[in-house]
C-alpha cells in the first residue's frame, strides 16, 4: 500500500518541522526554468524563495510555512502559519526560479520562539451526504488544508467521516482526528512531536468533554462510559501534550478516546505509550515524530482472514469496542526517515509479559491488517522504504 | 493528466469508485449532460502557450471564469471555502470537482461535497496582461453566458432590446454605477446571465472599464439625454472629424480638447448679413455650438470622468442670426432660413425630398438660422473668409442625388439605375 495511495500522485510537499541539532552552512539548490523542479525529494519542508518574472521575490521561512501543495506542471499553493487555511498561489509560468534551502539553520525557532505560530481553526467538517466518495476529503474549511500534513493517514472517503483539528494559539495543531459518524467512533488520532512543542510538564487537565464539532447525534458523551466498566482510553495521550494547559485540555475530548479496559489501558498500551512519549520529547531521537494512534473500528485482516474489528458487545449499548489498538510512528532525523507500527489485542488483561518490541510490526503489515494507508503524504520512494520493514535497534527496543 | 490518472487508479484499487469523468475545458464542461458529477481540469496555458483560464468576477458564491474555450459560472455553496479568496483577474489552473447543472438556462459547475480548491491554483498575475472583456454586439450577448463582456450600443429601458441591464452585483456610485435613463444608448461592461431568452447583463467595474459608457452617436435619431446630470460619466463619441477641416459641433458635456484642436464660437454677423464672424473659444462647454478643426481624422473619441448635462443643446444668437446645436440628426424642410455649412465656405439651403427623407444634418452638430430671404452667406474665421481651400467638412449628404435627363428624381443609388442618361451633381452620366 504505497505508491498508488497518495492523495496526489505528484510530489506534495508537507510541513515537517525539522530541527537540525547543529548550525549548518546553508546549501542552496537553484532552479532556473519556468517549470521549476520540485523541492528536494526528502519529504521535508524547506525554506523557499520564489523569484517572479517581474523581478520581485517572495521568501518563506520554515517557521512561516504550514504546508505547500506542489501541483506538477501547474503551480504551487503555499499555506502559511500566519494565515492558516488560506493559501497564496503561484503558477510555475510566473516564476523565473525557486530556491530551496536544503539545510535549514538551527536558530530559526530559538530566535523566533513561536512568533509565527498562530491560531488554526477549530473547524469541523461537514458530514458528507454522498456515500460513494472517491475524491479528496469529506471535510471542509481549514481542516482540508491540514490533511496534507505528514502525520495524516489517507482520509476515509466512504462519506460517513469527518476530520476535526484541535489547535492552540501558541502551539498550533494539537491533534487531528477522523470521526466516523455512522459508527460513532474515532478512526484515528494523529499528531506531531518536535522541539516546537516542548515538554513544559503542564500536567493533566482531566476534564473530559464532548467534542462540539461533531453532530450531537453522533458524538460520544459521558453517559456512554458511565458505569460501563470501560475506561476512556486516550488515543493522543495527555502525556504527549504538555506544552500548554489549553493544549493538554484538547486531549480530553471524548472524540479522542475509545472504550478500553483499564487493564489494557494501564498495561501493555501504556508501556508502548511511554516508549513513544520518550521518543517524542527526545531531540536526539528525532527531529520530528509523526504519530498515529487508533483502534480497529472496521474489518481486520489477520493472516489473510477478514474479521470484524470490534466486539459484538457494545459499551453501554452504544459505543463500539475495538478488538485491537495500534500505533503508527514515523520519525525523521537528519533527513532520514524510519517508521514502526505497534499492534495490541484489546483484552481485559494487562498482558504483563508482553513488551513493545513484541508488539512491533511494519507499517506495511499494519496497513494490511487495517486497510488504512498510513503516512500517505510521504514521497513514494521514502514511503516504500520506511513502510516495508523496521529495525528494533533503530528505535532502541 | 498523470496526476488524475494516478488518482483514479488509486480509487480503483480501493475497490470503491468508478473513475469520475474529467473534462479539459469549459466548453467540454458545458457540453456535459446535466447532473453529471465530473472533474474540470483547467490547463495553465492554452494550446498557444498563452495563459489560459482567468477569474472574471467573484460575487458571494458565484465565481465566473473563462478559459480559451468559453466561460462558466462556478457556483459554490456556503460550505465550500475557495482558497485563496477568488478575485477578478486571477489565473485559475488545476482541478475542481462539481456537478454540471443548467439553472435558468445557464450552465454551471455546482459545488458538491467533493468540491474544494486544494488542487486549484488561483494566482494573481505577475507580468501577464489583464483579463479583458469580450467586445460584442448586443444581439450576440446570449452567446456569451457567464462571460465578462463589453456590449456595445445597448438601448436601455426598451423591452425589445437584446440586452437588459440588471445591477444584481450591487454596484454603487463608488463603482461609477448609475442606472442610465431609459432610452439612452450605452456600452455596458458586465457578466452575462439570461432570463428566458433575454440576456441580462450585470454590470461590473474593473480596471479602466466603467460599467456604463454613454454612446453619443451622430447617427442616433433616438438620442436621449439623461434626466439628471451624470458625474464621472464615461462617453464614447461617435462623430467623424476630418483632419484639418472645419466642422460644426455641439455635445452635452464639457469636452476636453488639446492645444492642437481649433475652436471658434459664433460672434456676430457683419452689418449686411453676408458674413458670420467667428472668434476664438477657450474650450467646449456642454450644449454650446462651435466650429471645430482637428489635426487628425477621427471617427470616435472616448472620454472619462466628464459630466453629462441633461440640458438640451443651445443656440447662440446675435442680431437675429442663430447658430443652433443639435444632438440628434435633423431633417429640414427649409424655407431658406435653416442653412448648413458647405465645403466652399458658403451656407447652403438643405434640400428636402419626400423621396429621400433622410436627415441632411447628422447629430452632435450645429446649423444656422438666418432670415429666409438672406443672400449667400459666408463664414469668417479670424478675419479670413473660409473658402474651397480652407478645409471644410460639408454637411451635405455624401450621397449624390440622381435625376433623369427630364429632371425626375430617381434616388441616390447608381447601382439601381436602368441603362440611360442621368444628371448627377450637375454632370451627365451614361449608364449602360
Amino acid at each position: 500500500m504505497k505508491n498508488n495511495y497518495r492523495l496526489i500522485a505528484s510530489l506534495t510537499l508537507l510541513v515537517c518541522l525539522c530541527f537540525a541539532p547543529t548550525l549548518r552552512t546553508a546549501a542552496q539548490t537553484t532552479t532556473e526554468t519556468h517549470t521549476p523542479a520540485a523541492p528536494p525529494n526528502d519529504g521535508k519542508m524547506h525554506d523557499m524563495t520564489i523569484t517572479l518574472l517581474n523581478g520581485t521575490s517572495v521568501s518563506y521561512t520554515l517557521t512561516e510555512l504550514d504546508s505547500v501543495t506542489f501541483l506538477d506542471g501547474i503551480g504551487m499553493k503555499v499555506y502559511t502559519m500566519q494565515n492558516a487555511g488560506t493559501s497564496v498561489d503561484y503558477l510555475f509560468s510566473q516564476m523565473s526560479k525557486v530556491d530551496y534551502l536544503v539545510e535549514r539553520q538551527h536558530d530559526d525557532l530559538d530566535t523566533n520562539a513561536n512568533a509565527n505560530w498562530n491560531i488554526l481553526l477549530n473547524d469541523y467538517g461537514d458530514v458528507p451526504t454522498a456515500a460513494d466518495g472517491q475524491l479528496l476529503t469529506p471535510v471542509s474549511g481549514a481542516t482540508r488544508n491540514m490533511a496534507w500534513r505528514l502525520e495524516y493517514p489517507r482520509l476515509n472517503t466512504d462519506g460517513t467521516s469527518q476530520v476535526n483539528v484541535w489547535a492552540t494559539n501558541a502551539y498550533g495543531v494539537t491533534l487531528s482526528l477522523e470521526w466516523d459518524n455512522e459508527k460513532v467512533a474515532n478512526r484515528w488520532t494523529c499528531y506531531q512531536m518536535h522541539d516546537g512543542l516542548p515538554n513544559n510538564s503542564v500536567g493533566r487537565d482531566d476534564t473530559w468533554k464532548e467534542d462540539p464539532y461533531i453532530p450531537t447525534a453522533t458524538r460520544s458523551v459521558d453517559a456512554d462510559y458511565k458505569g460501563s466498566g470501560y475506561s476512556r482510553g486516550h488515543l493522543c495521550p495527555s502525556m504527549d501534550r504538555q506544552s500548554a494547559r489549553d493544549q493538554n485540555a484538547q486531549t480530553f475530548y471524548f472524540s479522542n478516546a475509545h472504550p478500553q479496559w483499564q487493564s489494557h489501558n494501564g498495561g501493555i498500551w501504556e508501556k508502548i505509550e511511554k516508549v513513544v512519549n520518550g521518543w517524542g520529547f527526545n531531540s536526539s531521537v528525532r527531529d520530528t515524530l509523526y504519530v498515529v494512534k487508533a483502534a480497529t473500528i472496521d474489518d481486520v485482516v489477520l493472516n489473510g482472514t477478514t474479521s470484524d474489528g470490534v466486539y459484538a458487545q457494545k459499551c453501554n449499548g452504544r459505543l463500539i469496542v475495538p478488538k485491537y489498538f495500534y500505533m503508527a510512528v514515523l520519525k525523521v532525523k537528519n533527513g532520514k526517515y524510519s517508521a514502526i507500527g505497534f499492534w495490541t489485542e484489546h483484552t481485559n488483561d494487562a498482558q504483563s509479559s508482553n513488551t513493545p518490541a513484541k508488539c512491533a510490526i511494519s507499517i506495511d503489515e499494519l496497513e494490511r491488517r487495517t486497510g488504512i494507508d498510513f503516512f500517505c503524504n510521504l514521497p513514494d520512494a521514502i514511503e516504500n522504504e520506511v513502510e516495508a520493514s523496521f529495525q528494533l535497534s533503530d528505535w532502541g527496543l | 493528466m498523470l496526476m488524475v490518472a494516478a488518482w483514479l487508479c488509486c480509487c480503483h484499487l480501493h475497490g470503491r469508485a468508478q473513475s469520475m469523468t474529467t473534462v479539459n475545458s469549459i466548453a467540454e464542461w458545458n457540453a456535459l449532460p446535466d447532473n453529471t458529477e465530473a472533474l474540470l481540469y483547467l490547463a495553465p496555458t492554452d494550446n498557444a502557450g498563452k495563459p489560459n483560464a482567468r477569474v472574471l468576477h467573484a460575487y458571494e458564491g458565484e465565481l465566473y471564469i473563462r478559459d480559451h474555450s468559453g466561460a462558466l459560472l462556478v457556483y459554490l455553496d456556503d460550505d465550500v471555502v475557495c482558497n485563496p479568496a477568488p478575485r477578478h483577474n486571477q489565473h485559475v489552473a488545476g482541478w475542481i470537482a462539481g456537478k454540471k447543472l443548467t439553472v435558468g438556462g445557464m450552465p454551471r459547475l455546482q459545488s458538491t461535497w467533493r468540491t474544494n480548491t486544494q488542487r486549484l491554483v488561483l494566482a494573481e498575475p505577475v507580468t501577464e496582461p489583464d483579463v479583458e472583456p469580450q467586445r460584442i454586439a448586443a444581439d450576440a450577448a446570449a452567446d456569451h453566458l457567464a462571460d465578462w463582456v463589453y456590449v456595445q450600443d445597448v438601448r436601455t429601458g426598451t423591452t425589445a432590446a437584446d440586452v437588459h441591464i440588471d445591477n444584481r452585483f450591487g454596484l454603487t456610485a463608488a463603482d461609477y454605477w448609475h442606472m442610465p435613463t431609459d432610452g439612452s444608448r450605452v456600452d455596458v461592461s458586465g457578466i452575462v446571465g439570461i432570463e428566458g431568452t433575454t440576456a441580462l447583463v450585470a454590470p461590473v467595474c474593473y480596471a479602466d472599464i466603467r460599467p456604463v459608457t454613454y454612446v453619443l452617436d451622430e447617427n442616433d435619431e433616438q438620442f436621449t439625454l439623461p434626466q439628471t446630470a451624470v458625474d464621472h460619466a464615461s462617453v464614447r463619441l461617435k462623430r467623424t472629424f476630418n483632419a484639418n477641416e472645419w466642422t460644426t459641433l455641439a455635445v452635452p458635456f464639457n469636452m476636453p480638447v488639446d492645444g492642437t484642436t481649433q475652436l471658434r464660437t459664433f460672434d456676430r454677423p457683419t452689418d449686411d448679413g453676408s458674413i458670420l464672424v467667428f472668434t476664438e473659444a477657450d474650450g467646449i462647454e456642454a450644449g454650446k455650438p462651435y466650429l471645430i478643426q482637428m489635426p487628425t481624422t477621427v471617427s470616435e473619441l472616448n472620454f472619462r470622468d466628464v459630466t453629462l448635462s441633461p440640458a438640451a443643446a443651445q443656440t447662440t444668437t446675435t442680431d437675429g442670426y442663430q447658430f443652433v446645436g443639435t444632438y440628434r440628426p435633423l431633417l429640414f424642410d427649409s424655407d431658406g432660413s435653416e442653412r448648413l455649412l458647405d465645403s466652399d465656405g458658403y451656407l447652403y439651403i438643405p434640400d428636402f425630398s419626400d423621396d429621400n427623407p433622410t436627415p441632411q444634418l447628422q447629430g452632435m452638430r450645429a446649423y444656422f438660422v438666418v432670415p429666409a430671404d438672406a443672400p449667400q452667406i459666408r463664414i469668417d474665421v479670424d478675419g479670413t473668409l473660409l473658402d474651397d481651400i480652407s478645409g471644410i467638412r460639408t454637411d451635405r449628404p455624401a450621397t449624390s442625388r440622381i435625376y433623369t435627363i427630364s429632371g425626375q428624381y430617381v434616388g441616390t443609388d447608381l447601382n439601381a439605375l436602368r441603362p440611360g442618361l442621368y444628371i448627377v451633381n450637375g454632370k451627365k452620366l451614361f449608364i449602360y
